[in-house]
This record gives structure tokens, sequence and C-alpha cells, in this order.
């Protein structure tokens, strides 16, 4: 007895953070009240009294729909996905109708765009998602309970950097177990049990507070790095002057620039030594640093990764990084 | 003479009235739950209004009014009347809600075993003392000071809200 008692209050302890964040009390729920009142008469003890009166809780519809993350997309990525979460607020299972509303004023459209519920948490599109075909695909929402959505789109090519596609979720409250939007008993009571609309206006147009509705937007926005190679000789003989003859020098110096939003991940320049000249050892330098000829730690090589070229790794560039510029020199056959 | 008569139909009227109380006898307890929800009156004004909480909607955060009338239906007074109405289940105590005209009004926080004023209860929580929040309270107790004459009528009342 005294072992039941107490996975009895592990149990409890286990619900009781549920219970904290509960919406309300289940629709349907009977509530009644009874006061009892004990008196005397004549100095003696009369059988207690009570009187009692209750009501039926009603269906709260309420929902809310937040966006958890938009999407920085570059032209021609398929799948890409603005994450959203839709809430049940009320105190009934409740399905919901998802439509997604592309704006107007927004500056290009995504294509084929789709509703997954994000199966596995992760905030892209995995082979385990599942695709939203109507309000029966994923059945019904308990109160409180909340599907995680992604905004399933891919980006045209051709879209400029910072060109952004806006798109409104909008969820609708769909009665449990079936596939009819709910709709809230107008007009006196009845006998059964009501539904009454309790949800904020969300950001679709024409989703006004109290219509069983709600809706947030995201935003998918083009992000393109462009890199930027400039490249620069100069001409150095014996005798100091800039003839190109036999055994004059020719510095090349090769400047690297990335504009646009986007960041331009893993760039490696590679240029080929001229024909009929030969690389000078020990020329190679990155930023004017000098970088040894072999392939090794440092960023670059002359003729190790690739024979007769120039092989430097610059990392991740974005617009803010400075100028990198690549100097070497090779001698005229 | 004049004052005869009249002392006359006061007896008269006091041997009439007990007939129907004999039958039922004692204090009558009537329970009643209403919401108070607003309507346009006939001048297009915003007025509020109660009605009974099973003939309206009712949702969570909802705050119900509950109404317990108390008659002596007796033919003697009836003393030391106490009503106790244990806070419904489902709801939570409106923090000073509770009326009672001639009453003194008490609360329990341990499911009717004590009562005390507000100021003076405390609960356990996490194995510290803290001052009780009207959420907290499970009983109600109205004491009624005085005692109730045959025929006398009052009421007590207290909201609660709809988790």
């Amino acid at each position: 007895m005294k072992r039941t008692l107490t996975y009895l209050a592990i149990t409890l302890a286990l619900l009781a953070p549920g219970r904290a964040a509960a919406v309300g009390t289940p629709s349907g729920t009977v509530v009644t009240n009874t006061a009892t009142a004990n008196y005397q008469i004549g100095g003696m003890p009369q059988t207690a009294v009570s009187g009692s009166s209750g009501f039926t809780v009603d269906t709260k519809v309420n929902l809310t729909v937040t966006r958890n993350a938009d999407a920085t997309v570059t032209p021609g990525a398929a799948n890409q996905a603005l994450v959203f979460l839709v809430t049940n607020l009320g105190n009934a299972p409740q399905r919901y109708d998802l439509t997604v509303v592309s704006r107007l004023t927004d500056s290009f459209d995504m294509n084929n765009v789709r509703v997954y519920r994000d199966d596995n948490a992760s905030g892209v599109l995995d082979a385990g998602d599942t695709l939203y075909a109507g309000p029966a695909t994923f059945g019904d929402i308990a109160a409180d309970g909340a599907l995680r959505l992604l905004v399933v789109a891919d980006t045209p090519s051709g879209q400029p950097d910072g060109a952004a596609a806006v798109y409104d979720l909008l969820a609708a409250t769909v009665v449990s177990g079936g596939t009819a939007t709910v709709v809230q008993t107008t007009g006196p009571n009845t006998a059964g049990v009501d539904v009454v609309f309790t949800d904020p206006a969300g950001s679709a147009a024409g989703d006004s507070a109290r219509d069983g509705r709600h809706s947030a937007f995201g935003t998918y926005t083009v992000s393109i790095a462009v890199v930027n190679l400039g490249k620069a000789v100069a001409v150095i003989d014996q005798l100091g002057g800039s003839n190109a003859v036999a055994g004059a020098t020719l510095r090349y110096t090769l400047t690297v620039t990335v504009s646009g939003s986007g960041t331009a991940n893993s760039v490696v320049v590679r240029d080929p030594f001229p024909a009929n000249t030969t690389y000078a050892a020990g020329t190679l330098h990155l930023n004017g640093t000098m970088l040894t000829d072999a392939a090794d730690a440092d960023a670059g090589d002359a003729g190790f990764t690739l024979p007769g070229e120039v092989t430097v790794n610059l990392g991740s560039l974005t617009a803010a990084s400075p100028a990198q510029t690549i100097v070497f020199d090779v001698w005229i056959d | 003479m004049k004052g005869m008569t009249a002392l006359s139909i006061a007896v008269l009227l006091l041997l009439a009235a007990p007939a129907p109380a004999q039958q039922q006898g004692g204090i009558v307890l009537t329970s009643v739950s209403e919401v108070e929800t607003a309507v346009q009156n006939s001048e297009g004004k915003k007025e509020v209004k109660r009605v009974d909480a099973a003939k309206a909607k009712v949702v969570p955060g909802d705050p119900v009014i509950f109404t317990v009338s108390y008659a002596n239906t007796d033919t003697k007074p009836a003393d030391r009347v106490v009503i106790i109405n244990p806070v419904p289940q489902h709801t939570n105590y409106l923090d000073k809600s509770a009326e009672g005209k001639g009453a003194a009004i008490e609360f329990s926080v341990d499911g009717g075993k004590t009562y005390a004023a507000p100021e003076k209860l405390v609960v356990t929580a996490d194995g510290k003392q803290r001052p009780a929040a009207a959420s907290d309270y499970t009983h109600i107790r109205w004491t009624i000071s005085k005692p109730l004459a045959p025929g006398a009528k009052g009421s007590v009342s207290f909201r609660a809200v709809l988790k």
C-alpha cells in the first residue's frame, strides 16, 4: 500500500508541469456549485441543508500561428523552408485547414509551394516529414498541442540579391474527427456544448479576431555573393625597365573581392603559369605574407595541388571581408 | 380601538403565514450560477446583464458569479447559521469577491478543515510557507452573525474564474 502511494506521488509530480501549462477546463465538463448550511433551532442542531447549481463548459476555439524562422535562399535552390508552429489554445481537440497565401506586394514568388509537418523538428525538409494534403492529414491536435510546420518551396533562378517573397500561413479550425470548418454558435445558448471563438487577429488579409483562424507570415530573402577577381601584370626586365624579354620577370597581382549580401564559401583561386614562363620559386604571397611553394598548412601552393598552377584557398568571404591580394612572379623563358 | 384592529390583523397574519412554512420547515438554500454578459439595450447602449450560466456560453477564463440564497421557513428563529461553499471544481476563487450582508466571511486552504481571514492563511509549497493566494482557497464560510427570524431571507455570493 505504501508503495502504491509512492508511485502515485511520482506520477503526480510528472504530471504537474503539464497541468500548469493547461489551457483550460475541457469542453463538456460539468461544473457544479454546492453550498451547505448548518444551523440550530431552539438550541437544537438541525440537519444540514444544501443547494446546488451548475453549468456545462462550452468549447473555446483559440489558436496561434507563429513563425519560428524565415529563409535565406539562393536562386535555383530547391526545398527551402519557412518554419511555423500552430498551437491549439482551446479546450477541445481540433484539426486545422492550412492555406499558404502569397502576398501581392512582395518582389517575387517561389515555385512549388507546399506544407509539411516537420516530424523530426529539424527546421528543414527531411525525408521523414509528412506532406499536408488536407485537415485529416495530421489528425486531431489535442488542447495545448501544437503542429510544427514547414512551408517548403523552390527558389526560381535569376532573382537579384535582396529580393523577397512573403507568405502567410493561415490555419482555420476544423472539427475534431472531420473536415468541416468549426462554426461558432450564434444567438442564445443551446442545450449542447456551444462553440466560442476567442482567437486573435492574424497577419493574413481578412484574418480578424474571433473568426476561428489565425495566421503569421514568413519571408524568403534572396542572398547572393558575387566573387570578383581582378588580375594585373607588371614586367620587370634585367635592366630595370619593363621590356618583356627572355629572363624578364612577370609579376602577377590577383585581387579577390565579394559583393552582395551572401557569403561565398570555400573560395579557391587557381591561376596557371603562362606558356613559356617558369615560376620564380618562393615568390607566392597572400596579403603581403609569403606562402611556401609546397602544399602544406598555409593557404596556398605553387605547382603542387595542380601542376603548373598557383592554388590559393581563401575560405569564406563576404562583402565585409577585406580584398584578398595574391602576388607571384614568373620568368620569361 | 383603531390600534386594537391593527393588532388583530397582525396576529391573524402571523397565524396565516406559518402554514406553508410548516410543510417545509428549517432553512432552505438555493444556489444560482450566473455570468455577466454585455447586451445592447433598446437605446443602443451597452448594458451588463446577469444570465444563468447554464443558459450562457462559458469558456475557460470566464468569471462566474455563484449566489447562495437562504430563507428561514421555520416558525422559530434559526441561529448559528453557517453556510459553507467549496470553491467549485475547475474554478479559482476570484480574490475579494465573496460578499454576504451580516455575515463573517472566512476561507479555508486545507479542504475545509480550518478557516481564517485571508491575511492569516498560509500554504506550504516546496517546504516553504507563503501567504495564501485566492487560487489556493478550497472553501468559503459565511457565519451569519444574528439569528434568523421566521421568514427572514438573505444571500451570500462569490465569483470564481473557470480554469
